[in-house]
Order: structure tokens, then C-alpha cells, then sequence
């Protein structure tokens, strides 16, 4: 026995560390070991499923132009599939391609719906590119349902995540921008990223869209009355047809290169452009282009002065417009009722004209649900993006707990508990950067919530006023023709027919001061006591000098700045236009004098130097005294009237308060 | 035999451009070149028919009656505009006189007034009203902020008084009351008033095209 028991001690602490040190080793490779096992058993198995979605997707995109339940059935299968083992790249792949169908569907809230989930999920994994083709999806869905504001938030964002990847085509988007743009009527803007999506569309040679792309230049410059470069551009364009002679493209840019000519009065070479937009569209069958070629035609037979081809081919345009109520279809209207008019058939024409208005109303009716509807998806995206942001922390948080498990694994105590120790001190940071966000998110809620209501104030004070302004605008165009055809009268008839007319003029003449009266009333850009000042003056002026009567006006010389309601200012001016007018009629004045005071109240006086307003006149003018009393009463002012050489009437009205 | 003057009208409706139609042609003054319902059919034929006067409804379909002038103002500046309105205080006016029109006519108004108007307008008076008056001060007043190369546009201190007394609301008789001239100088005063500011116009447009340069 001669060993060294320190020795054999540390043989033997050795041999134990080997030991162990080879059990851990061997209990870790097999749990890595176990690991792969289940990476690949997965593998495998995703694999089979994926590969089933796969098929059934591409089955769906075929069946779309044939048979398009079958392709719902195809696209349904492959989206429940992918839920199910949650496939990311196969629900990325179903969602982009059935909100396809669904937007042909004009199923468009469900497009968006869809787009959005695969858009999260594809935050979720980073994956750049197919967060830029969610961007630009669901702006789709919102150019599509005519909300450009939003569609435009959208398809910029999705450029920005193009531009990261590459793209290649990134003109597709570009024209779809230039489209927005133009719905939002900011033709120059459009024209540009027209422009943009050209260069890049010529560079991967996609003649296809460059076509399209210049189309819709053309289409721009046109709205812009930049006629030349609008053909100029058509022109070039005409160099793309190459093979895609009866697309539907085509067609289009026949038609519009046809409207450019017309409008610079090349009136035969249009009817020739129309001619061709007609035969292509007539091959494939599609009913817009029709129309806009047939109304094409009417426009150009009317303005050659040539009524009965023009009716002819109104007639069929208008048989080929769908039920929607389109602006093509307004003008249309306008057009038929002309050309039925010239045609002598006065009853149509009328028809035809009253179709013509209701349409626009409908329209504008179309237009303010569209700018209430907008201003609301504006609200509602910004609380999405609060969602995310709120979504996008919460991962943050449940991705640091896995690192944490994963690092346990593979690397020993020590790290453990040295990440232990940091993910403490983060989550502490998330938390408290947590609330400072609720709060701050609470307050643009508030801030929201106002903006919203004050826009739909004012938006409907402004929209009142246009919609009063559109019928004052009919109403006085009905008078004046009534005016002018008492006229008529005046000049044929006997002595009693220009007695009428003459009191029919004087009838019309009336309505239409009381109608622009109202409209000033209700204008929001004449609302301050400086306007209402000058309104009056004028008025007034007038009709004392119409009847003759020496006047002084006295007004001070600052004029505070004050808002003044439409109720007040009308009140206010037919309070002054009464007792003027009582100071005409029953005073029996030659002389009137009128001075104004602003401050701290408005204060009107009227001085005549007539009779006085005996009580028998009092009597006699009854109704006109009390309607003082009650207006001024509503404008929660006082009045006084007193004879002293001549007669008096004082007003003061302190100012609303806003 | 003295020279007629020449008119023409552009508007939709149909029994006010026959009521002019027939107002022109039953006068010695005047005579009615051509009317036509709408801006297109205006630009086709005015080549053929030029008029001294142009009366031009705001609201046309298709082309704005706004746009027309601007074209036709192009090719052939003698040419005279006036708007033919339903409504004086419209900011349409103010931006058809901005483009090149030299004053409005009111629909409501009756045959005399209409017929005064055409001849005070073509012997160099023109109509403004208090609104349009407010409008002008504030644009000539901004101008004067920034110097400017020619003198063509600086309104002169009577155009100026005229401008602020009709911003006020003075009637042309008051007016020429308080500054000692005749209404007809007034108007003319005005007229002088709407040319500088087209020609203001058109050195904005042309500033803005060479500064694109």
C-alpha cells in the first residue's frame, strides 16, 4: 500500500467532476438532441400542412375567373388549415389572397379586417416585407370605398417598409398614391408620383402599367386644364400598346385622349379616339367604357350643334350606366336635358334637368357621410396604433422571459442570475414607462374626442351654409326667369298685363333681396360686427336714397373685432330696416340722421325730423311695433321711441357672449 | 351709322340668355353676337364672332365660366367680362375679377340697370360692391409690403380713398359726393383698379413659372 491518500483524494474528486462533467454533457446533448428531434418532428409535419394550404391557395387563385365559389372553398379550407397549426406564412398568404375576393366582392370591411390580423402578424415577426404589402392592402380596401385621406396615411406607410426590402415595383404603389391624390382633387401632387411610377415602371419594363400609369397622368393633367401636355402624355403612351391592344387599358386611354381633344376643339379626331374606345370596349364587354365612349359622342354631336345624333347617343349611354349615382352620370344628365332642349322636347328636358338636381344633391349628401366617415376611421386608426403599440410592449415583455429560459438551458447558474437580475430592473423600466404611456394615451383620447365634435361643428356650419347658398343659387336663377318672362309681357301685352307684370317684377325683386338677405345671414365669413356694420350701411344708404330722403350716417371709426351669431346679424339689420322704413312711410320726413355707438354696447339711433307718430299711426302700423318689441326682446336687448321734434327710436343690444 | 356694340352672353339657362338675347336686339346700342349655353361652345366659335362685351354666367357645366376668361383673356385681351350673378357678395366673383373679369352684373337686376351697365362698362366704368371693395384692401395691402419692380400695379391715393369708402359701404353718389368727382369717375376709378390687379395677377403667374426654373 503506497499510495498518497491526498493523491487518491484527488483521483477521486477528479474522477467525480469527469463523472459528472460527462452526465451533464451527455443529459445535455440529449436534450439538445431531443430539442432538433422535435424542431424536425415539426418540421415534418408543418411541412405536410403547409404544403396543403399551399395547394389549395393555388387552386383558389385559379378558380377565381372561373368558378368563384369554388376558389371561396379552396381559400375557406387553406384559412382554417393555417389557423389551426398556425402557420404564419400560410395565413400571410391566405389573408392577402382572399381579401383579393373579397374586395371583388365589394366586401370591403372584411377585406380590411383580414388584412389587418395578417398585418399584425407579420409585425409580430418582423418580417418586413409583408408589413408593407399589408400597408398597402388594406389602404386598397380604403381607396376602393372612396376614403382617400385614410388610403393615402396607408399606402405612404406601406412605402416606407417597400423602400427597406427593395422592392422592384414599387410603381404599383406609386400609381395607386397618384390615384388617391387625384380622388383628393391635389392634381399636382398626383401628377408627380405619377411621374415617379413612370421612371421606375420604364425601368422593369412593365409595359402594362406604364399604360395605366399614363393613363391616369393624362386623366390629371386634364383636371388641371393642361390639355397639350395631357395629349402630350397620351401620345406617349400610345408607344406601350404594343401587344396589349384590347385591354381594357387601352380603352381607357382611347377615351381619355378623346376627351383631351375635345376640350381643345378638335372635335373630329375625338369622335375617331371615341370610335376606337368603342369597338375595344364593346369586344369585352364592359359597360363603363361603353358609357363613357357613348357620352363621349353625345358631347361632341351637341357641341357640332348636331341634336339628333347628340340625342341618339346620350340616350345610349345612358343606358349603359349602372344604377350608382356617379358624377359621370350628373353631367350626363345636364347633357341630356340641353340636348332635349335644342331638340325642342321641353317636357324631357325638364324631366332630365330635375334628375340633374336631385343626383347632385345625392352626391353631396355621398360627400359629407364620406368626410363624417373619414374624420371617424381617422379616430379609429389612431386608437389601432395605440392598440399595437400597447400589443407590440406586451411582446416585448413575454420575449424577454423566453431569453431567460432559453439562456437557463445552455449556460449555467451564473448567467442565470445575472439576467435574473437585469430583466428585473427592465421590467421595473416597462412598468413604469407603461404608465406614463396610459396616461398619456388617456389625454390624446380627450384631445381626440374634442377635435372630432369640433370639426363636425364647424363642418356643419360651413355645410349649411353651402347647402343654403345651392338653393338660394336655384331659387334666384327660378326668379330671374320669371322676371325676364314678366318682361315678355310688359313689352306685348295691353295695359292691364304690364300692370300685373309689373307687380310680378317687384314680387320677384322682393324674394330675391329677402333670399340674399338670409344667405348673408348664414354666411360664417361675414359674421363680425365690422361686416354687419358695412351691410347695414349699404342697405340703408340705399333705400333712403331710392326715396329720395336727405340722410347722414354716422358710424365710429374703430370697430372692435367681434363675432357675431347669424341670428344676431339679421335681427339686428331688420330691427334698423323697420324703423328706417316706418320713418319713410308714416313720419313724413325728408330728413333722417342715424348714429352708431359700439361700445360697451351696440347702440343705434334713428332721428327724424318728420311729424311725429301719432297714436292713430300707431294703431295703423300694430303689428310692425310689436315685431319690434319681440326681436329686440330675442337679441335680449331695449328699445325706446320719443317724439321731440320729430321722432326717435333708440336701440341698445349688448353683445352675445360666444 | 354708328357702330353697335358688339355682346355676347354665356349662360345655361335657357329663358334668361333668350331674355338677353332679346333685351340686346331691342336696343339701338347694342347687339347681341352670339350666345351660348355653355364655355365650350364659346371657345369654338369666338374665333369667328369677337365681341366688344361678354357676359358670363359663374355656374356653367362643364368648363367654370372662371377658367373660360382665363383662356380667352390669352388669345384676345381686349375682350370685356362681366359676371353674370345671382348673388354680389360670392367669392366667386372676386376670383372671376381676379382672372381677368372687369366687373358683375346682378341677374335680379332690371333691363335699364342691365343696359347702364354695358355702356358705363364699355366707356371705362366698372361696378364693385363693399364686399369685393374689403377684399381689395386687404390684397393691396399685403402687396405694399414687399417692393415690387414696376409701378403699374401701385394703386394711386384717390384709388385708394375710393377703396376704403366702398369697403365702408358708401354709395357711389356719396363717394363722389365726399371727393368732389362724378359717379362716372368713380367707376372709372374702379375699372383702373381691376386692371392693376390683373396685371398683378400676371406677374404672379409669371413669377411663379420662372422661379420654377
Amino acid at each position: 500500500m503506497d499510495f498518497n491518500p491526498l493523491v487518491s483524494i484527488q483521483r477521486l474528486l477528479f474522477v467525480k467532476l469527469i463523472f459528472l462533467f460527462l452526465i451533464s454533457f451527455l443529459f445535455f446533448v440529449f436534450a439538445c438532441g431531443q430539442k432538433i428531434k422535435d424542431i424536425e418532428c415539426q418540421d415534418a409535419e408543418e411541412s405536410i400542412d403547409e404544403k396543403k394550404i399551399n395547394e389549395w391557395i393555388d387552386s383558389a387563385v385559379e378558380f377565381e375567373d372561373v368558378n368563384i365559389d369554388s376558389a371561396i372553398y379552396f381559400y375557406q379550407k387553406a384559412g382554417k388549415l393555417a389557423d389551426s397549426i398556425l402557420s404564419y406564412n400560410g395565413k400571410i398568404r391566405f389573408a392577402y389572397n382572399y381579401s383579393v375576393v373579397l374586395n371583388n366582392s365589394g366586401k370591403f370591411e372584411e377585406s380590411e379586417q383580414l388584412n389587418r390580423e395578417a398585418l399584425r402578424l407579420a409585425q409580430q415577426e418582423n418580417d418586413t416585407l409583408n408589413m408593407a404589402k399589408g400597408f398597402n392592402n388594406i389602404a386598397n380596401t380604403f381607396n376602393y370605398r372612396s376614403l382617400y385621406d385614410t388610403a393615402y396615411v396607408y399606402y405612404i406607410q406601406s412605402v416606407v417598409y417597400f423602400k427597406k426590402v427593395d422592392f422592384p415595383k414599387l410603381y404599383i404603389i406609386y400609381s395607386n398614391i397618384g390615384a388617391v391624390l387625384e380622388g383628393l382633387e391635389r392634381h399636382d401632387e398626383a401628377i408627380d408620383y405619377y411621374n415617379k411610377a413612370y421612371l421606375s415602371a420604364k425601368e422593369m419594363k412593365d409595359s402594362l402599367m406604364i399604360l395605366s400609369i399614363l393613363n391616369n397622368k393624362g386623366v390629371a393633367l386634364n383636371f388641371k386644364s393642361s390639355q397639350e401636355e395631357a395629349i402630350q402624355t397620351f401620345q406617349d403612351a400610345f408607344r406601350y400598346i404594343g401587344y396589349n391592344k384590347e385591354s381594357l387599358y387601352t380603352a381607357q386611354l382611347y377615351g381619355n385622349y378623346a376627351n383631351s381633344l375635345k376640350q381643345v376643339g378638335q372635335l373630329d379626331s375625338s369622335l375617331y379616339y371615341y370610335q376606337k374606345s368603342y369597338d375595344i370596349s364593346k369586344k369585352q364587354e364592359n359597360r363603363e367604357n361603353l358609357a363613357i365612349a357613348l357620352q363621349g359622342f353625345a358631347q361632341v354631336y351637341f357641341q357640332k350643334k348636331d341634336y339628333q345624333r347628340a340625342d341618339f347617343y346620350g340616350n345610349e349611354a345612358l343606358e349603359k350606366l349602372s344604377q350608382d349615382p356617379t358624377h359621370d352620370k350628373l353631367l350626363l344628365y345636364k347633357l341630356l336635358a340641353d340636348i332635349k332642349y335644342h331638340i325642342g322636347d321641353h317636357e324631357r328636358s325638364y324631366i332630365y334637368f330635375s334628375r340633374y338636381i336631385t343626383l347632385r344633391d345625392i352626391l353631396q349628401h355621398t360627400e359629407i357621410q364620406k368626410t363624417i366617415s373619414q374624420a371617424e376611421k381617422k379616430y379609429q386608426l389612431s386608437q389601432k396604433e395605440e392598440e399595437l403599440l400597447m400589443k407590440e410592449l406586451q411582446l416585448t415583455k413575454s420575449e424577454l422571459q423566453h431569453r431567460k429560459k432559453n439562456w437557463y438551458i445552455i449556460v449555467g447558474l451564473f448567467l442565470v442570475v445575472t439576467l435574473a437580475g437585469i430583466s428585473y430592473l427592465l421590467y421595473g423600466n416597462i412598468k413604469q414607462r407603461n404608465r406614463l404611456f396610459i396616461a398619456e394615451r388617456d389625454s390624446l383620447h380627450k384631445e381626440k374626442e374634442m377635435s372630432v365634435l369640433r370639426a363636425g361643428l364647424e363642418g356643419a356650419a360651413t355645410e349649411r351654409f353651402r347647402i343654403a347658398q345651392e338653393l338660394h343659387d336655384d331659387l334666384g336663377t327660378g326668379l330671374t326667369s320669371i322676371r325676364f318672362l314678366a318682361e315678355k309681357i310688359t313689352k306685348q301685352g295691353g295695359e292691364l298685363e304690364v300692370q300685373i307684370s309689373k307687380k310680378i317684377q317687384e314680387a320677384t325683386q322682393s324674394l330675391t333681396e329677402q333670399i340674399n338677405e338670409i344667405i348673408w345671414s348664414m354666411n360664417t365669413e361675414r359674421d363680425t360686427l365690422d361686416e354687419l356694420l358695412t351691410f347695414i350701411r349699404v342697405k340703408i344708404a340705399t333705400l333712403l336714397d331710392g326715396n329720395d330722403i336727405i340722410y347722414k350716417i354716422y358710424f365710429p371709426e374703430d370697430i372692435p373685432t367681434i363675432t357675431l351669431s347669424g341670428f344676431f346679424r339679421r335681427n339686428m339689420y331688420l330691427l334698423v330696416k323697420e324703423a328706417v322704413h316706418n320713418a319713410i312711410k308714416h313720419s313724413g320726413a325728408d330728413c333722417i340722421k342715424i348714429e352708431v355707438e359700439v361700445v360697451p354696447h351696440l347702440k343705434i339711433r334713428i332721428i327724424d325730423n318728420g311729424d311725429g307718430i301719432s297714436i292713430q299711426k300707431q294703431e295703423m302700423m300694430g303689428n310692425g311695433l310689436k315685431n319690434m318689441e319681440q326681436r329686440i326682446r330675442s337679441l335680449s336687448g331695449s328699445w325706446e321711441i320719443f317724439f321731440e321734434n320729430g321722432t326717435v327710436v333708440y336701440f341698445d343690444v349688448p353683445y352675445p357672449i360666444s | 351709322m354708328v357702330n353697335r356694340i358688339k355682346v355676347s352672353i354665356v349662360e345655361d339657362e335657357g329663358i334668361i340668355r333668350s331674355g338677353i338675347v332679346e333685351l340686346l336686339d331691342s336696343t339701338e346700342e347694342f347687339e347681341c353676337l352670339g350666345d351660348y349655353p355653355h364655355a365650350e361652345a364659346v371657345l369654338d366659335d369666338i374665333s369667328k364672332n369677337i365681341p366688344d362685351i361678354i357676359i358670363m354666367d359663374i355656374q356653367l357645366p362643364g368648363m367654370s365660366g372662371i377658367e373660360c376668361i382665363v383662356k380667352l383673356k390669352q388669345k384676345y385681351p381686349e375682350i370685356q367680362f362681366l359676371m353674370f350673378t345671382i348673388y354680389e357678395d360670392s367669392d366667386h366673383v372676386y376670383e372671376a375679377i381676379k382672372a381677368g373679369a372687369s366687373g358683375y352684373l346682378l341677374k335680379s337686376a332690371c333691363n335699364r340697370n342691365i343696359l347702364n351697365a354695358l355702356t358705363e362698362l364699355y366707356h371705362g366704368g366698372s361696378p364693385m360692391n363693399a364686399q369685393i371693395a374689403r377684399k381689395l384692401v386687404s390684397a393691396f395691402q399685403k402687396q405694399t409690403l414687399q417692393p415690387k419692380l414696376t409701378a403699374d400695379y401701385y394703386i394711386s391715393p384717390r384709388e385708394s380713398e375710393v377703396l376704403n369708402l366702398l369697403a365702408k359701404g358708401f354709395l357711389y353718389k356719396e363717394i363722389a359726393d365726399q371727393l368732389f368727382i362724378s359717379v362716372g369717375t368713380v367707376k372709372q376709378h374702379i375699372h383702373k383698379i381691376y386692371d392693376k390687379l390683373h396685371v398683378q395677377n400676371r406677374t404672379e403667374a409669371l413669377n411663379k413659372y420662372f422661379n420654377n426654373m
